[in-house]
C-alpha cells in the first residue's frame, strides 16, 4: 500500500508540475515553445484539446482526458514512465507500476463486496508434496504452497467477478461456473473479430467489406454493456499477490539446498507434478524438459528446455518460471504463453539466449486480465502475431527484457500497444535491439502494398464507441532499429496515447506513414529520443503530426540526426490537429519532398486552423525544405512556425 | 487495367438498370415493389460511396454522381442514415446532400425532429451545405441544445444561410461557455455581414481560446470597411500602454485591417515599421503585403537593409517576393 502512495505522489509531482526533466532544460524548451507560439498570435494555453468532442464513453481513461487538456505534458509522462522502471527489476513491480501509472490520478476503489459474499476460494485438493522423495525441503514447501494459495484466490476471484451480476449466479451459487464460461465465450465470440485482422479481407467485395464492419460495429456495441462491468482494474490485487508469491518461490528455488534434486538428470527431466482444482503443478529439473498442454504452474531449475503449450479456457491463471538454459517457448494456439485472458500469465525467464514463438494474444498479453512476460538475461528472439509483446486491452500486459541484445517480431498490436482501457508496454533495458511489426495484414482502405502495424508504443480505440487506452515501448539503451508501416513508433487512433521513449545509442527509426509522434483523430502520440545520433524516415502524416483533434509530438533531446519525409509532417497540424516536433540539440540534417506541408504546417479546418511547430534549438543544421539554419520561417499555411534557434 | 475499372463500372450500372427494370416490370401494380428496388439501388451505391478503400476508389465517384443525380428520388433513403456514426457515412452524406441541394431541405428539416444527437449532428451539417433559408427557423430551434457540437453545427449552418434575422440568436451563442460553438458564432457573424456585429467580433478577438479569436477576425475582414474604426480604436488602446506586452488581439486587429485592404489605412500600417516590438513589425509587414503599391515595396527595401530580427525579415522577404512575381 505503501509502494502504491508512492507511485501515486511520483505521478502527481511529475504531471502536474513541470520537473520532468531538467528544470533548465524545460524553461530552455518552454522559452522556444513561447517564441514559436507568438510568431502564431497563440499562447501556451491555446496548445490544448477538448477531451469532449465526441460524448465520453466509460471506457476513457482518466489519464487520456488530462493529456488531451495538456498536451505536452505527455513529455512529462513518458518520463514517468521511464523513472518507475528504472530499477524494476521484478514481474510485480513492473505490474504495480503499469497499473498504478495507467489508473493515474483517478484509481477507483475496488468492490470487494461481491467476492466476499458470494463466493470462498476451493483449495481442493490440497497440494501435496511427494513424501517419499524429500525433494521439498520445508521453507522451500512453504513458499509452494503460498503461491498455490494466491493462485487459488486470483482464480476464483476472477471467476467471481466476472459472473457477479448475473440473477442466475445471485440465485445459486453452485452454477458459478457455468455462467462464468458463458460470459467469457459471449465476450470472445464479440471481442476477438474486433481485433483480429483477416488476411483475406482484400479479397472481399464491398458490399462484404461493409457488412463486416456493420456486423463489428454492432459487436462493439454490445460489448460496451457486456464489458462495462468487467473492468481490468477487477484482475488487480489477486493477480498482484500471485506475482508477489512466484517471485518469492523463484528466489527460494535459485537456493541450491532447497530441493533435493536427483543426482543425474533425466533426457525428460519432470522430477515433480500434481494436478490441483487450477491446474497440474510441475517441477522439472536441472535437465533438458519438454513441457506440454497447459498446466498452470512450471518451475523448471535449468536446461535447455522446449515448453509447447496450449490454452485452456480452464486454466486461469499460469505461471512459468524458468531459471536456465536456451529455451524455445513455442505456443501451440491463442492465448498462450504470458497471456491472461480472464486471468494472469506470468512468464520469467532468468537466463539463456531464448527463443518466444507465439501466436495471438502472447507474450505479454492481457485481455481482460494481465500477461507479463520478464526475461532476465540473453540474446532473445520474440515472434508473434497479433496483440503481442506487451499489449493490453481492458487489462495490463508487460514484456520486459532486462539484458541482451535482442529481436521483436509482430504482425499487429504489438511491442507495446494499449487497446480500449487497456495498458500495454515494451521495456528493454540493454543492448543493440531490433523491432519489426507489420507485413500479414495489408491496410486495404489506404493502400495496395502496405501493411497495418499498429505497434511500437501505440493505442488504438474503436471509434466512435471506445476509447484507446496508453501503449508505451521503452528502450534505455543500445543502437536500435524500429522498423513500422501503417500507424506505429510513438503514436495512436481515437482517444489514447501511444509513446515510444528511447533513452540513448544511435537509433533508426523507419515507418511509411502515421508514426514517429504522430496522432490522428483526438488522441495522443509521442516519440522523444534521448541521446544519439539517429535517423528518422517516413513517408507521410508522421515526426511530430496531429490530425483532426489530436497532437504529435517528436522530441529529440541531443545528438546530430537526419530526418526524412515526403509530406505532412516534421511539426504538421491537419485538420485542428496540432503537430510539434522539436529537436534539442547537435548538427542536425532535414529533409522534405513537400515543401507545401512540412516544417511548421496548420491547414484551416472546421473555419480556423491547426497549428504545427518546427524548432531545432541548437546546431548548424542542413535544410532540404522551408527551413535554414539560424533563421526563422512561415509558410503560406493558416497556423504554422519554423525556428532555428541557437539556445546555448 | 484502366479499361477493367470503366468495364466495371459499366457492369454496375447495368446491373442497377436491370435492377429497376426488373422491379418495375415485376411489380408494375405495386409500388412497394418499386421503392424496395429504389431502396436498394440508394443502399447500394451508397456502400460504394462511402466504402473508402482504395480498391474502389474508382468506383466512388460515379456512385457519388448518381446518387446526387437521383436527387429527391433518393432523399428518403438517404435520410435515414443520417444516424449513422461511421465517419466516412458521415462526410459522404454531407457531401451528397451538397449536391442534391435545397430539394432535401424539408426532409432534412424534419430529420432534426429527434432525440439522436448524431443524427441532429449531422443533418445541421447537411443544412450548412444546403445554405437554404428555409431551415433557418428550424436551426435556431436547435441552438438551445445541450451537446455543443449541435449548438456548433447549427449556428455554422444559420451562417451559411446568410439570414439576417437570426443576427440576435447567433449573438448569444457567442456567451456559450464552450468554445466550439463560439467559434461558430464568430464564423457566422461574418457569414452574415451584419455591422451589428462589429462590437461583438471586436470583443472576441480577445477571446481566450484562438479558434474563436481567429474566426473572429476572419469575420471583420468580411464584414470591410466598417470594422476598420472599431479595428483602429483596438489598436490605439494598446499603443497607449506600449510598456506592457501586447495581446494577440493587437495584432489580430493589424492582420484584419492588412485583409481588408483599404487605402486609407495604408499610412497607419507603415507607420507601425518603426515600432520597436518584433511582432508589431512582422505583422504590419505581413499585413501590408496584402496591397500592391509601389510605396510598400520601397519602405519594405529599404527596412530589410536594417532589420536583423529573423521573424520580420522573413516577413519581408516573403511579402517582396509575392510582389516581385505579382
Amino acid at each position: 500500500m505503501r509502494k502504491i502512495v508512492l507511485i501515486l505522489f511520483c505521478l502527481i509531482c511529475f504531471i502536474c508540475c513541470e520537473i520532468s526533466f531538467s528544470q533548465f532544460e524545460q524553461n530552455k524548451l518552454d522559452s522556444a515553445l513561447a517564441l514559436a507560439l507568438k510568431c502564431m498570435k497563440l499562447t501556451k494555453e491555446d496548445l490544448s484539446l477538448r477531451n469532449d468532442y465526441v460524448e465520453v464513453d466509460i471506457f476513457r481513461e482518466s489519464l487520456i482526458n488530462y493529456l488531451m487538456k495538456h498536451p505536452l505534458k505527455t513529455i512529462s509522462a513518458a518520463e514517468l514512465w521511464l523513472d518507475l522502471n528504472q530499477n524494476c527489476s521484478s514481474a510485480t513491480n513492473l505490474y504495480f507500476a503499469a497499473r498504478d501509472f495507467e489508473t493515474g490520478l483517478a484509481m477507483k476503489e475496488e468492490d470487494l463486496r461481491i467476492y466476499l459474499e458470494y463466493f470462498r476460494p476451493d483449495y481442493s485438493p490440497i497440494l501435496e508434496f511427494p513424501k517419499e522423495k524429500k525433494i521439498f525441503k520445508p521453507e522451500i514447501k512453504g513458499v509452494f504452497a503460498g503461491l498455490y494459495t494466491k493462485m487459488v484466490n486470483n482464480d476464483s476471484s476472477i471467476k467471481a467477478r466476472v459472473a457477479k451480476d448475473e440473477v442466475l449466479y445471485k440465485k445459486s451459487k453452485e452454477n458459478y461456473l457455468k455462467t462464468y464460461y458463458t460470459k467469457i465465450g459471449s465476450i470472445k465470440q464479440k471481442v476477438l473479430p474486433i481485433i483480429l485482422e483477416d488476411v483475406n479481407d482484400e479479397f472481399k467485395s464491398a458490399e462484404q467489406l461493409d457488412l463486416e464492419q456493420k456486423s463489428e460495429e454492432e459487436l462493439a456495441k454490445q460489448l460496451i454493456d457486456l464489458t462495462s462491468s468487467v473492468y481490468h482494474e477487477i484482475f488487480s490485487y489477486n493477480a498482484g499477490a500471485t506475482m508477489h508469491s512466484a517471485e518469492a518461490l523463484l528466489s527460494r528455488a535459485k537456493r541450491p539446498n532447497l530441493l533435493e534434486l536427483p543426482k543425474k538428470s533425466k533426457p525428460n527431466d519432470i522430477i515433480w507434478s500434481q494436478k490441483t482444482s487450477i491446474g497440474e503443478f510441475i517441477l522439472g529439473g536441472k535437465g533438458s524438459s519438454h513441457y506440454t498442454g497447459s498446466p498452470a504452474l512450471i518451475i523448471d531449475l535449468g536446461g535447455d528446455d522446449i515448453y509447447e503449450l496450449s490454452y485452456d479456457s480452464t486454466v486461469s491463471t499460469q505461471v512459468i518460471i524458468d531459471l536456465g538454459g536456451n529455451d524455445t517457448y513455442k505456443a501451440l494456439t491463442d492465448f498462450c504463453l504470458a497471456s491472461g485472458f480472464f486471468g494472469t500469465g506470468i512468464l520469467i525467464d532468468e537466463e539463456g539466449d531464448d527463443i518466444y514463438s507465439g501466436k495471438n494474444f502472447c507474450l505479454g498479453s492481457g485481455l481482460f486480465g494481465v500477461g507479463i512476460l520478464l526475461d532476465k538475461k540473453g540474446n532473445d528472439k520474440y515472434f508473434g502475431d497479433t496483440f503481442t509483446q506487451g499489449a493490453g486491452a481492458w487489462g495490463i500486459g508487460i514484456l520486459a527484457d532486462l539484458d541482451g541484445a535482442d529481436n521483436y517480431n509482430g504482425a499487429l498490436h504489438a511491442q507495446g500497444f494499449g487497446g480500449v482501457a487497456g495498458f500495454g508496454s515494451l521495456i528493454d533495458k540493454a543492448d543493440n535491439d531490433n523491432y519489426f511489426a507489420g507485413g500479414k495484414y495489408k491496410d486495404i482502405l489506404r493502400y495496395k502494398e502496405h501493411y497495418l502495424s499498429l505497434s511500437q508504443g501505440f493505442s488504438y480505440g474503436i471509434r466512435p464507441y471506445m476509447s484507446g487506452g496508453v501503449g508505451l515501448l521503452l528502450d534505455y539503451a543500445g543502437n536500435d532499429g524500429y522498423v513500422t508501416d501503417i500507424f506505429g513508433q510513438g503514436a495512436s487512433y481515437w482517444w489514447g496515447w501511444g509513446c515510444l521513449y528511447d533513452k540513448e545509442g544511435n537509433d533508426f527509426y523507419q515507418a511509411f506513414q502515421y508514426a514517429q509522434g504522430s496522432a490522428t483523430h483526438m488522441t495522443l502520440g509521442t516519440l522523444i529520443d534521448g541521446a544519439g545520433d539517429d535517423i528518422y524516415s517516413s513517408k507521410g502524416v508522421s515526426q511530430g503530426c496531429g490530425h483532426d483533434w489530436a497532437c504529435g509530438i517528436l522530441l529529440d533531446n541531443s545528438g546530430n540526426d537526419n530526418y526524412y519525409a515526403n509530406d505532412l509532417s516534421q511539426g504538421a497540424g491537419n485538420a485542428n490537429g496540432i503537430g510539434i516536433f522539436i529537436d534539442q540539440a547537435g548538427d542536425d540534417g532535414y529533409y522534405v519532398k513537400s515543401k507545401t506541408n512540412t516544417q511548421g504546417y496548420g491547414n484551416p479546418r472546421r473555419e480556423y486552423g491547426s497549428i504545427g511547430i518546427f524548432i531545432d534549438m541548437l546546431g548548424k543544421d542542413k535544410y532540404d525544405g522551408n527551413g535554414c539554419d539560424s533563421c526563422w520561417w512561415s509558410i503560406d499555411s493558416k497556423w504554422g512556425v519554423g525556428l532555428d534557434l541557437e539556445m546555448k | 487495367m484502366k479499361f477493367k475499372r470503366k468495364k466495371t463500372v459499366l457492369l454496375i450500372n447495368l446491373a442497377v438498370i436491370l435492377q429497376i427494370f426488373w422491379g418495375v416490370n415485376q411489380g408494375k401494380s405495386q409500388d412497394k415493389s418499386e421503392s424496395d428496388s429504389l431502396k436498394q439501388l440508394v443502399d447500394s451505391l451508397f456502400i460504394i460511396s462511402s466504402a473508402g478503400f482504395v480498391k474502389f476508389a474508382d468506383l466512388e465517384a460515379p456512385a457519388r454522381k448518381q446518387l446526387i443525380e437521383m436527387k429527391e428520388q433518393s432523399v428518403p433513403y438517404l435520410i435515414p442514415k443520417l444516424s449513422n456514426r461511421d465517419a466516412r457515412d458521415i462526410n459522404t452524406l454531407i457531401e451528397l446532400f451538397k449536391g442534391i441541394g435545397d430539394v432535401a431541405t424539408t426532409q432534412l428539416v424534419e430529420a432534426l425532429q429527434t432525440d439522436d444527437i448524431w443524427q441532429i449532428r449531422t443533418t445541421c451539417r447537411c443544412l450548412g451545405e444546403i445554405k437554404d433559408k428555409r431551415a433557418g427557423p428550424d436551426l435556431i430551434k436547435v441552438l438551445n441544445h445541450s451537446d455543443y457540437q449541435i449548438r456548433n453545427y447549427a449556428t455554422t449552418a444559420l451562417g451559411n444561410t446568410k439570414d439576417t434575422t437570426a443576427f440576435n440568436s447567433i449573438v448569444e451563442i457567442l456567451k456559450d461557455s464552450i468554445e466550439v460553438p463560439r467559434k461558430a458564432a464568430a464564423y457566422a457573424l461574418g457569414e452574415l455581414n451584419d455591422k451589428r456585429g462589429i462590437p461583438y467580433l471586436i470583443s472576441a478577438l480577445s477571446d481566450k481560446h484562438f479558434s474563436v479569436r481567429m474566426v473572429a477576425m476572419e469575420s471583420l475582414v468580411k464584414i470591410g470597411k466598417g470594422a476598420i474604426p472599431s479595428l483602429i480604436q483596438l489598436m490605439d488602446d494598446w499603443s497607449d500602454n506600449d510598456s506592457t506586452e501586447k495581446s494577440n488581439s493587437y495584432y489580430l486587429a493589424i492582420e484584419a485591417l492588412g485583409k481588408i485592404k483599404e487605402p486609407a489605412v495604408l499610412p497607419v500600417l507603415l507607420d507601425l515599421l518603426k515600432s520597436p516590438d518584433w511582432r508589431t513589425k512582422g505583422v504590419a509587414v505581413e499585413a501590408l503585403g496584402n496591397y500592391n503599391n509601389p510605396k510598400i515595396t520601397v519602405s519594405l527595401a529599404k527596412l530589410k537593409k536594417s532589420e536583423t530580427h529573423p521573424f520580420v525579415k522573413d516577413k519581408i522577404e516573403k511579402v517582396l517576393e509575392k510582389m516581385g512575381k505579382s
